[in-house]
């Protein structure tokens, strides 16, 4: 009786976890992706999954490592998707401005840095956000992506080096 | 050129992510959504209960030949759980799944986004399924402590414990900030209020409301404990395997604590 208690105390608070982490899971999704809504979307697809597949949730400790995880999915996926329509619709559509919650109050060395990177394949911004925001390990990034650590270990590579030709003249 | 890069990373991704303060969140959305994962967390107990008879009718139906072979229960109850995790190691061909080879029947698009959690976490003993019936539901989501603060060997601990509002749920950090894995300890005034927001790897956000405060606080208290001034925002620890930065968007103050490995 008492192993079942402790069974069911471990298993992932997902309400806890929500209080917790939502607004850096937010804050995550929007580096990935291009507005706030889009972000809160994605966010709110990573714990609703997670609720689909909570009897599989055993481990609080890796509660956190798992949202990531789905989060960084997540946007991916909705920037593939956004991309397809994009591309079917451009001739319709009208060119697109800045989201409503553009970095409108960040300092221009941020917004050029940002522009740098928001120009870099998906992959590569993933790793830099998860490395440089996130302060995951390489391990910690291949775990979150699903790749190996060699990969992530190029893919930054060569994002740097693209970072260091455009933004390195500049740099102060 | 590279640490300099690095340090222009660091500064635009935390600007940008600090920009998105709580009240730019869709409030409506947010609490429906708090209210439905609080509402699934009390399901597994009520379940537990039915994740008896579930089970017993498992055994059962093995026990006189009967098989139950196309049956497809909700994927979404906790009882198949249960029933197939703590009886596996009896009938693991007869309890049905919820992992991930039935799950995207539910939904697909959101499918391939939640990993698999790793296969030793799992599995309790057969023993260990009677049903907590003693147990409380769980509390309103608001009045548990952050998940966070649960943790028993975090990233960093602090001198005093941090001791959680009553009236916002958040841990209050009392005192110096000890960083893990290292002999640095973070000066933090007690007067300013600061809490843990929450901790990445080996990164730990605090949120407090005084920027200007803590910035003054630790421009006299900083270099007599021996840690060493970068920028206007930014210091290294003594040991030098450990940063804090201080960062401000929006009327959001966060200081970010980033240890190395």
């Amino acid at each position: 009786m008492a192993e079942a208690s402790s069974v069911t105390e471990e298993n992932v608070d997902l309400a806890a976890l929500y209080e917790t982490h939502h607004l850096s899971m937010v804050r995550l999704a929007r580096l990935l992706v291009d507005d706030l809504a889009t972000a809160e979307d994605v966010v709110q697809d990573a714990f609703l999954g997670m609720h689909r597949r909570r009897d599989g949730l055993r481990d609080p400790g890796a509660a956190v490592g798992y949202l990531r995880r789905a989060v960084v999915n997540q946007a991916r996926s909705t920037l593939r998707r956004r991309r397809t329509v994009r591309a079917h619709l451009r001739v319709a559509e009208p060119d697109v401005g800045p989201p409503a919650d553009a970095e409108v109050l960040l300092g221009e060395e941020h917004r050029e840095v940002l522009a740098a990177v928001d120009e870099l394949p998906t992959r590569q911004r993933e790793v830099l956000v998860l490395r440089y925001w996130s302060e995951l390990s390489e391990a910690e990034i291949a775990d979150a992506l699903g790749i190996s650590r060699g990969t992530v270990k190029s893919q930054a590579s060569r994002a740097m080096a693209t970072l260091s030709n455009k933004l390195g003249g500049e740099a102060r | 050129m590279t640490d300099d890069l690095e340090r222009r990373l660091r500064e635009a991704f935390e600007a940008k992510a600090t920009s998105i303060t709580p009240s730019m969140v869709e409030v409506d959305r947010e609490r429906e959504l708090a209210d439905e994962l609080a509402h699934t967390q009390r399901a597994p107990r009520h379940w537990m209960v039915g994740g008896l008879s579930a089970a017993a009718a498992v055994a059962a139906a093995i026990g006189i030949g009967f098989i139950v072979s196309n049956q497809q229960p909700p994927t979404h109850e906790p009882v198949v759980a249960a029933s197939s995790q703590h009886s596996s190691t009896q009938t693991p061909e007869t309890t049905p799944s919820t992992t991930s080879s039935s799950a995207p029947q539910q939904n697909q698009l959101a499918q391939p986004n939640v990993q698999q959690p790793p296969a030793t976490t799992q599995a309790p003993p057969a023993t260990t399924l009677a049903p907590p019936i003693s147990t409380p539901p769980a509390v309103k989501t608001a009045t548990r402590p952050p998940a966070v603060a649960k943790r028993s060997t975090p990233t960093t601990t602090q001198t005093s414990e941090p001791t959680p509002s009553k009236s916002d749920g958040n841990y209050y950090l009392r005192g110096d900030l000890k960083i893990a894995a290292g002999t640095d300890y973070l000066p933090l005034p007690g007067a300013i209020p600061t809490y843990i927001q929450d901790e990445t790897g080996r990164t730990t956000r605090l949120s407090t409301g005084d920027c200007a405060g803590i910035a003054a606080y630790w421009t006299t208290a900083m270099p007599p404990q021996g840690w060493t001034q970068d920028s206007a925002l930014k210091w290294t620890a003594p040991s030098g395997n450990a940063w804090a930065f201080l960062s401000k968007a929006s009327g959001a103050c966060t200081i970010q604590i980033s240890a190395g490995p």
